[in-house]
């Protein structure tokens, strides 16, 4: 067996695609099926292309509702399950935020008045949801896959290699990573996580055998004024940023997507909320 | 802080894990797009018949597929092929009634230049191609045109395409310099394709073509016992209307590292012909370097209406005024045998080479036995190198 490495752009982060075939099988046949389906899915639900579906949805918010294939009502659902896990502080409509907050270095906080215009569109209960279809019941609103689009493509990514046959490989798009069995040899893939304090240096390497590990961090985008510090992680129902948010999460689940949610979630509930949700979860993590 | 007391740790990751495996249980779809690097395809053929004393065809066959930024790609096939030897001209009956083919006099020496291009535009579900292209020989010369939409629904599990294609063609003749006629035909055809799963594809077409103009063959006569001239020349009718019905299976076992290949073709004609075309394969994945195929396929056709090997004056009344000997519209069946060596070179590049061994025989056809031609051998090999850049 022959390790295939291939790196490629997509979903606005650097991914990669380790498999492990028989010496003489081109490793193309199985990573262009796989490029090809992570190309699919983000151009059905970009939020920066205004021919996705997902902009479509937008586009119509106060209008019409739109009509849905079962996989986008499947998406929804998840963000539902989400939302109501998370007591409301996963909420797919808080994207809208980023109008006003921007999280580089030279960013300023937005002013109350901006904050306070935009909470109003925010909440997954004008959500309106039929068999079919959705409607964005406010002008205005708008919803997005943040946490939870990435890590479908890498499930889905597994997914289909697995199907074309693949027992040892690992697919990672930007750190969201799942595993199509261990290494060829048996032996687990090797994840290094990032320390927060140092993120040049691995901090702690996680196994994985099989299924998926993400992470989120709050240490990377952050506004720093004085000696005060606002991470990009933002409480939907207040609009402004977590003030206890851990550092870094990272939780080990079947699927990426599950993965993800609890990292996002564990992130968004603050340390004390969030240590208890990890242990709850019954899932591996760090958390610092 | 807002955040409230979530609920309880395990409950929730059940009900993640229980939406997640949901959705990932719709099959996702297969999507077409363009080709994500620039591809090329080339190849050397060599065919022969009867080990090279009828007709023999060399040339080589290039093939350029490129993206066109994300949501277009253009394809470009070229191909320079020189025929020689010559193409069977009567047929004559020798002693035991048994037809000989006779080869025309004059040996044929030609070159076939073809080139054709196709433009398509994929936008999410849908895509659209334009194709153009030119076939030119010393005394024939063909131009043709595509339009072609194909539509993908149920979550992208299944294609619709539709198509229209037309040429038209100039036929002309060394035997015969003021010989310049016309032949135009034009195309629809129809298909789904439908992934059964990630490892299964079936796919069916149907065409229908209709031509009108010259359909003769300057270069064949038939055998006339008893009339005024003893080789009638080759005089077929002027509209030819046919139909071709393709299914296809493929299906890949990812345990065994091989796929199967199946492909049946009905074809039916109203000069009378209808063959069918039957086509197994079977390519293994080694583990070597090498990967093999190895395939089989069977062909049985009958003959058309006004098909006669040879005839007498008397019999000329019966068969009306189109007549032909060309083999090709004569009952037959052939039997072909294939094997591929495939031969990985890199990541990017993969070397093929093609056998085939076609037998062709009047009492392969199926049901009675068919026309009283010769059995006849031919051979096809070829060498591709497939590239990715």
């Amino acid at each position: 067996m022959q390790l295939h490495t291939t790196h490629f752009s997509a979903l606005g982060s650097r991914n990669e695609i380790q498999l492990y075939l028989p010496e003489s099988t081109s490793a193309k046949e199985y990573i262009e099926p796989v490029i090809r389906e992570i190309n699919r899915i983000e151009k059905k639900y970009s939020r920066y292309q205004p021919d996705s579906l997902l902009s479509k949805i937008n586009q119509n918010a106060g209008i019409q509702p739109v009509a849905l294939d079962e996989e986008t009502e499947g998406l929804l659902h998840y963000a539902e399950q989400c939302h109501v896990a998370s007591n409301g502080m996963f909420d797919i409509t808080s994207g809208i935020l980023r109008k006003v907050w921007r999280f580089d270095k030279e960013s300023t906080l937005p002013s109350r008045e901006e904050i306070s215009r935009l909470v109003p569109r925010i909440g997954w209960k004008n959500v309106f949801r039929e068999p079919g279809g959705v409607f964005l019941r406010k002008k205005g609103m708008e919803i997005d896959f943040g946490g939870i689009g990435k890590e479908y493509a890498a499930d889905r990514a597994a997914q289909l290699l697995q199907e074309l046959g693949i027992n040892h490989g690992m697919v990672n798009l930007g750190g969201d990573i799942r595993a199509v069995g261990p290494q060829a040899d048996g032996s687990p893939w090797k994840i290094g996580i990032q320390s927060p304090a140092q993120p040049s240096a691995i901090h702690t390497i996680f196994p994985l055998y099989v299924g998926a590990i993400a992470t989120s961090g709050s240490y990377e985008r952050v506004i720093t004024i004085g000696s005060k510090q606002y991470c990009h992680l933002l409480n939907p129902m207040t609009g402004w940023p977590i003030e206890d948010a851990f550092s870094s999460v990272s939780v080990i689940a079947d699927h990426c997507m599950v993965a993800g949610s609890i990292t996002t979630i564990a992130m968004l509930l603050g340390r004390q909320s969030g240590e208890q949700w990890l242990r709850e979860s019954g899932l591996q993590y760090l958390a610092e | 802080m807002a955040a409230t007391k979530a609920r309880k740790g395990t409950q929730a990751v059940a009900c993640l894990n229980s939406a997640a495996a949901a959705l990932l249980g719709i099959s996702a779809p297969a999507v077409a797009g363009p080709p994500l690097n620039l591809q090329t395809d080339i190849e050397y053929v060599r065919y022969e018949e009867e080990g090279g004393k009828r007709m023999t065809v060399d040339g080589p066959r290039i093939s350029i597929r490129a993206p066109h930024g994300e949501e277009a790609a253009f394809t470009l096939n070229l191909s320079h092929e020189s025929v020689s030897g010559a193409s069977p001209a009567v047929v004559t009956f020798s002693s035991g009634n048994k037809p000989n083919i006779t080869l025309s006099g004059a040996s044929i020496q030609e070159t076939q230049n073809h080139v054709d291009g196709t433009y398509t535009l994929y936008d999410g579900d849908r895509s659209w191609s334009m194709g153009l292209g030119h076939a030119k020989e010393n005394d024939y010369r063909s131009r043709f045109g595509s339009l072609s939409v194909a539509r993908s629904i149920d979550q992208g599990n299944t294609e619709l395409t539709a198509g229209i294609g037309f040429s038209s063609d100039d036929i002309q003749s060394t035997n015969d310099p003021s010989l310049n006629e016309k032949r135009n035909t034009s195309e629809l055809s129809i298909g789904a394709s439908r992934t059964i799963s990630p490892t299964r594809l079936l796919q069916t077409t149907l065409l229908n073509r209709h031509g009108r103009g010259y359909f003769n063959d300057p270069y064949k006569n038939t055998f006339c016992i008893g009339c005024g001239s003893v080789f009638l020349p080759d005089l077929r009718p002027g509209e030819r209307n046919e139909w071709l019905l393709t299914s296809r299976l493929r299906n890949h076992f990812p345990e065994s590292r091989t796929t199967l290949k199946a492909e049946y073709r009905f074809y039916h004609d109203d000069w009378g012909v209808n063959a069918h075309t039957l086509d197994l394969g079977w390519i293994v994945e080694s583990g070597t370097p090498w990967n093999i195929e190895a395939g089989v396929r069977y062909h049985t056709q009958s003959e058309a209406d006004f098909f006669v090997g040879s005839y007498t004056e008397a019999s000329r009344v019966n068969q009306g005024e189109t007549v032909s000997s060309d083999y090709r519209l004569s009952s037959y069946g052939t039997l072909s045998s294939l094997m591929r060596l495939s031969r990985k070179m890199s990541d990017a590049s993969t070397l093929d080479f093609n056998m085939e061994h076609i037998r062709q025989d009047p009492s392969l056809h199926f049901g009675s036995t068919g026309s009283l031609f010769e059995s006849m051998d031919a051979w096809l090999l070829s060498v591709n190198l497939k590239q990715e850049f």
